[in-house]
């Protein structure tokens, strides 16, 4: 168990005023059987109107409107979340997450992630956790972290033939092979202590229990992570969307800060 | 209906102002054909009452074009087009059988660009135009419905009067109704030009020109 | 089926080019593009109604009521419990591969519980004396106004014709709408939402609002603030709107929540929608319900859902994803007609029997690695009606959409639109195809 202090923040300056900016943003973690959120502050600006609201996999948002003009676009949110209260969480039953054994158009598999995913012979492994563990360890091998390489439209097969990527591409990745072994897998935003950007991992369904499973960094979802949201696959999880009136460039600043708290009450 | 979007509100207003430009220009067009029957009149004199561009070159092609030019933004066509393309966007707020006597223009018009003696099928645009206003006063149950198209059909003939220097009296009369009925409409629109007009229709000489920049302001508040 | 006595409805069909003027006359037409540019055509009427005795309507009525109270079911299931799946009456995949299904209406229940409050199903009827149905459309199906101002212009026309014969009016179509739009609202207006005058239905929509005596408006005249939906009005001011008939797809709706590029979609709309706030009708996501590859399972859904024997058939179906369903149509190929599931509006349809050697090598070949999507049907021999052409009666095909609004409980609208097709060797009744459409008469007696 850990007692993680954190920070997201997220800055976006437009170089000419910008109106009726509409916006929806989701980057707030929600307690769950694993990480519970002792405090939670969420500041956005500007300010003019705002809605909390669930999306169908459960994720918290905020969706609102700035309709005066404005240069600058932020949200941050800074809470102390309790980790590791559990290996992992409840799922629904089985038969009502058909929607995870699904391959996207980010997961589905070309001719060389098939032909990597027979190599794995995962017959010899019973549980779909035990089978995932299996893909993650031979990912570790066969994939490696650069960044710079793929963005955000990379799809696993693309990131799998450069045979480099980032977080978002080992998740998709794992995410394909997982699908198609029939295992229910889902996509998963959030925060990795330490210094840096938001993060991506995934979550593998067994036996009514979600279990996050961190492919870049090889490792079991524990204690070291704060989730924030879920899906199908990126696309399902944007922590920030907007549409608005105007012809300006925008700059994007991403800071995350995930530190152990201390003793204090 | 009691609420209005912003866009109906000026489609209506634009619904009175093109169902009279058509009406007018159609009787002055009406005048004009007749005495152009046996010898090429002077239309340009037309055009330039009507403060439109001379686009037409020949009597024969002002009598062709003038009334059924598809391309040309100043024709009869093209100002019954628009009266339609706002109507049509009307239909639940004047209803469907005042929405026809704009439609049945339409055909008629059609109709009379293939016609060797089109001033009948005119003379039907006409009654199906004062069949539309007819229809307008007596069917339409919302009061600023029946006032925002009547407004528009004031300003458009206070503009085209004002144009053709028509006399005193019948401008005095466009603008006393006017006034009368702008305040009723639920129109934004600037009380400072209504006062003027007043003044203006009092002179002994009509200041036409002065006429036509205030009635062309009138929406802008 | 019913025919009528020819003198009994002479009167009308004398009067057939008065009727036709009078629809010209009220711009009844529907819009269509032609290279690009957009026009205006005129719906041909055709005089002659298609009549449906009272004894056989109430067998329709039957049902189409049992159907779409399965469907319902059916939506509310599939983006809930997931019973179905549970009991695997249907296969998983082909609710998840359907292009209808969309995950971001997973876990909501709109307004009352009601997915299809309007419901357009299509139907034929067969040489042997039944009803089939051929497709359900629980999105946004048009339609119902032709008929509607048909029959207006109809009994002004010819009087003579309804005082001899008692025809259940279907002049209250919009009176029926309005009270199923008003039972699911959530407080406010009541609304139509149009994606313009260049939408092919444009007619109906501004039909059925005029009818309703409610707003028609486009995106430009909401607008999402807090959680609530608004009409904007000219004066400044907000009126809450707590029920939208929304004549846009799913897809166009919300540029935040479905596809960005769209510019006559409200933002934020579905945010509300979700929170309750708003009534959508129908509500988004119903596709996965009249997908080509559900469609075989609705006589299975009345089953599961209602523990009835479904009354009204579907056209007889095959789904080569089932073994015994490949066999039957490997046999049977030439027979049979071929539909692919992820195609629409007439296209990826092939007569089994049309094919050339090669072509039907080819495409066994594809069924057979892509099974699922794919389903065979029966060829229907239907029944054909007879339309006025040049003042002769003459056959054509015609298909029927009869129109179900579910509120607080589901109504089958007296009448529905049939359409028919102009060529006579056409099977296209699609109005865009320069087909036409006949009143449809539910006679009360």
């Amino acid at each position: 168990m850990k007692k993680l202090r954190y920070r997201y923040s997220l800055r976006i300056e437009f170089d000419s005023p910008i109106t009726n900016h509409n916006f929806k943003v989701r980057c707030t973690p929600v307690t769950d059987e694993r990480q519970k959120i002792l405090q939670q502050n969420i500041h956005i600006l500007p300010k003019e109107f705002l809605c909390e609201n669930r999306d169908s996999f459960g994720n918290i948002y905020y969706f609102g409107r700035a309709e005066h003009p404005h240069n600058l676009f932020e949200i941050v949110t800074e809470g102390i979340a309790q980790t590791g209260l559990a290996q992992g969480t409840a799922s629904r039953e089985s038969y009502q997450l058909g929607l995870f054994t699904r391959q996207t158009s980010y997961t589905a598999p070309d001719g060389a992630l098939i032909e990597f995913y027979k190599d794995l012979s995962l017959e010899k492994y019973s549980t779909s956790l035990d089978k995932s563990l299996k893909i993650m360890d031979a990912l570790q091998d066969r994939f490696s972290y650069v960044s710079g390489k793929t963005d955000i439209t990379t799809t696993a097969s693309q990131a799998w033939n450069m045979g480099c990527g980032v977080c978002q591409d080992y998740s998709h990745i794992m995410l394909s092979l997982c699908r198609m072994a029939g295992i229910q897998s889902r996509y998963v935003v959030g925060m990795l202590i330490g210094e840096g950007l938001s993060h991506a991992w995934v979550e593998v369904a067994d036996h009514g229990v979600w279990y996050g499973l961190d492919p870049t960094n090889g490792i079991r979802v524990l204690e070291d992570h704060i989730k924030i949201s879920h899906g199908r696959d990126y696309e399902d999880c944007l922590i920030n969307q907007g549409m608005f009136t105007g012809n300006a460039r925008q700059k994007q600043s991403i800071s995350v800060h995930v530190e152990e708290a201390g003793e204090e009450k | 209906m009691g609420v209005k979007s912003v866009e109906n509100m000026d489609r209506l207003y634009w619904l009175g102002r093109y169902s009279e430009r058509v009406y007018t220009t159609l009787k002055l067009y009406g005048l004009r054909f007749d005495s152009m029957i046996e010898e090429g009149e002077n239309y340009e004199e037309f055009c330039e009452s009507l403060d439109i561009p001379d686009i037409y070159g020949t009597a024969e092609k002002f009598r062709d074009l003038y009334p059924f030019g598809k391309k040309d933004p100043n024709s009869i066509y093209s100002n019954l087009m628009r009266a339609y393309d706002n109507a049509i966007e009307l239909r639940e707020e004047i209803g469907t059988e005042t929405l026809a006597y704009i439609q049945l223009s339409v055909y008629e018009l059609n109709k009379a660009a293939q016609s060797d003696a089109p001033l009948i099928e005119f003379q039907n645009i006409i009654d199906y135009i004062l069949a539309f206003w007819g229809i307008v006063d007596d069917q339409i149950e919302d009061e600023e419905t029946r006032n925002i198209i009547k407004v528009g059909k004031r300003v458009e003939r206070i503009d085209l009067y004002g144009r053709l220097h028509k006399d005193k009296i019948s401008m005095a009369r466009e603008v006393h109704r006017l006034n009368g009925r702008i305040g009723r409409s639920g129109l934004h629109y600037n009380k400072g030009v209504t006062g003027k007009l007043l003044l203006l229709i009092e002179e002994d000489t009509m200041n036409f020109p002065e006429i036509v920049r205030q009635i062309e302001s009138i929406l802008e508040v | 089926m019913w025919r009528m006595k020819i003198q009994e409805t002479i009167d009308l069909y004398e009067r057939a080019d008065t009727v036709n003027e009078l629809l010209a006359r009220y711009g009844v037409k529907f819009g269509i593009y032609k290279n690009n540019t957009f026009h205006e055509q005129l719906f041909p009427f055709d005089a002659i109604p298609r009549v449906i005795g009272k004894e056989e309507f109430d067998y329709l009525e039957k049902g189409l009521k049992q159907r779409v109270a399965a469907l319902n079911l059916f939506l509310k299931d599939i983006y809930n419990e997931k019973k179905i799946l549970k009991d695997k009456v249907i296969p998983e995949e082909f609710i998840y591969a359907s292009s209808g299904y969309l995950a971001q209406c997973e876990g909501i229940v709109p307004s009352k519980g009601v997915y299809s409050h309007i419901s357009g199903i299509d139907l034929v009827y067969g040489k042997d004396g039944n009803w089939y149905i051929l497709e359900d459309n629980l999105r946004v199906p048009s339609g119902a106004s032709y008929p509607m101002i048909a029959r207006k212009l109809c009994r002004r026309s010819s009087p003579k014709t309804f005082q001899n014969i008692s025809i259940a009016d279907n002049r209250n179509y919009a009176d029926l709408l309005k009270k199923t739009l008003d039972y699911v609202n959530t407080g406010g207006l009541t609304v139509v939402l149009t994606p313009g005058r260049y939408n092919a239905a444009y007619f109906e929509h501004s039909y059925l609002a005029e009818r309703m005596r409610v707003p028609l408006v486009s995106s430009n005249d909401l607008i999402v603030d807090g959680d609530r939906l608004y009409f904007k009005t000219y004066n400044g001011k907000k009126e809450q709107v707590g029920a939208v008939y929304r004549r846009i797809s799913d897809e166009y709706m919300d540029p935040m929540n479905f596809n960005p590029e769209s510019v006559i979609g409200v933002p934020h709309i579905f945010d509300i929608y979700r929170k309750g706030n708003v009534a959508l009708v129908n509500a988004p996501g119903n596709g996965v319900a009249d997908d080509k590859g559900i469609y075989y399972f609705v006589p299975r859904m009345i089953k599961y859902y209602l523990g009835e024997e479904p009354v009204l058939k579907n056209a007889p179906t095959y789904l080569p994803y089932y073994e015994e369903d490949m066999q039957y149509v490997l046999e049977n190929f030439d027979r049979l007609v071929l539909k692919d599931v992820a195609e629409a509006g007439g296209y990826g349809v092939v007569f089994g029997s049309s094919m050339t050697k090669q072509q039907k090598a080819d495409f066994i070949e594809l069924l057979k690695k892509e099974p699922r999507r794919f389903i065979a049907q029966e060829v229907i021999d239907f029944c054909d009606l007879p339309i006025l052409e040049k003042g002769e009666q003459v056959e054509r095909k015609a298909d029927l959409r009869a129109f179900v609004l579910s509120s607080e409980e589901p109504v089958v609208w007296k009448s529905g639109l049939t359409r028919f097709s102009r060529n006579p060797d056409s099977f296209i009744v699609n109005s865009s195809q320069g087909g036409g459409f006949k009143d449809t008469w539910v006679l009360n007696q």
